[in-house]
């Protein structure tokens, strides 16, 4: 039987760093899906991409965000990075998905399903990001500005294959 | 179901409708939404048809991207339940939703169509996928 998820690669941090990348990246799946479950050095931050090292001003992304008390929406123009995630020092969970990322027709548009459940800082929240490139992406960069990526935090990319 | 539609002309709303049923006010919609600046819900019951989109990306540039989970499709002893989140963003402006549809019938699900308001234009890309239970 044919599996839907195909494992690119799973990667848990030995160690505190600043960004983790995904390099590399083979062409010849329909969709990619990051899982990101791990934490961040302090406070609730973030959880940011870029692909292909593209750090110019080329990512926009649109934001509908839970607090558990309240609901807001918020967006991003012009930014270098695509803020697509949740980060924390407890715990988040972040499952991101590039559709049709190898195509060279159209700009690139991300979904992201984002949580943070702890008991103190409670959010859940889902996005849509944008990367004005009809280029493949072939890497992607994962960071939790300011703070470092904490050591056991997990990221792991699947391959989606069309029928 | 995932999708990532690009339309032609005018989006408005996108239709979906199971097994050719779309003019027996079968189904009702629950949305939960965001523009960017404000958040909103907003619910419809009794409709010919349940909601896969909204306004949208009109271009290669803004594509809309949509995922669609269809609960025990094959079930004949309940109605049929949707969730799904389709969202799209242009740099200037965007869009996110995350609506369910309930459609009232225990018929096992053997058709999916969606239904743009104007037209689906190249580059359209649906793919259907099947989970088993263990």
């Amino acid at each position: 039987m044919a599996s839907t998820y195909t494992p690119i690669a799973t990667t848990t941090l030995g160690s505190a760093q600043s960004s983790y990348t995904f390099s590399s990246i083979s062409g010849s799946y329909t969709d990619l899906i990051l899982v990101f479950n791990g934490t961040c050095a302090t406070g609730t931050t973030s959880m940011n991409i870029t692909v292909n090292s593209d750090t110019g001003s080329n990512y926009s992304m649109t934001r509908l965000y839970g607090s558990g008390s309240a609901a807001f929406s918020e967006r991003q123009s012009n930014v270098a990075s695509m803020i697509i995630g949740i980060s924390s020092n407890s715990q988040s969970i972040n499952i991101v998905q590039f559709q049709n990322y190898s195509n060279t027709t159209t700009y690139k548009t991300v979904l992201s399903r984002q949580n943070v459940p702890s008991d103190s800082s409670i959010a859940v929240a889902a996005a849509v990001g944008l990367w004005r490139s009809t280029a493949a992406i072939s890497s992607m960069t994962i960071t939790t500005p300011p703070y470092n990526l904490q050591t056991g935090s997990t990221f792991t990319l699947y391959g989606i294959a069309a029928a | 179901v995932r999708a990532l539609g690009v339309f032609s002309g005018t989006v408005g709303a996108g239709f979906v409708y199971f097994n050719f049923d779309n003019a027996s006010s079968n189904y009702s919609i629950h949305t939960l939404h965001g523009d960017g600046a404000t958040a909103g819900a907003s619910a419809a019951i009794n409709q010919n048809e349940g909601k896969f989109t909204a306004i949208g990306g009109t271009t290669s540039t803004a594509p809309t991207a949509m995922v669609m989970d269809i609960l025990d499709y094959a079930d004949t002893n309940k109605y049929k339940t949707t969730r799904h989140i389709f969202a799209w963003d242009n740099n200037s402006s965007g869009y996110i939703e995350f609506d369910s549809n309930l459609w009232r019938s225990t018929s096992a699900i053997t058709s999916i169509t969606f239904r743009p308001a104007n037209s689906f234009a190249t580059n359209t890309q649906f793919a259907l996928y099947g989970i088993k239970g263990a």
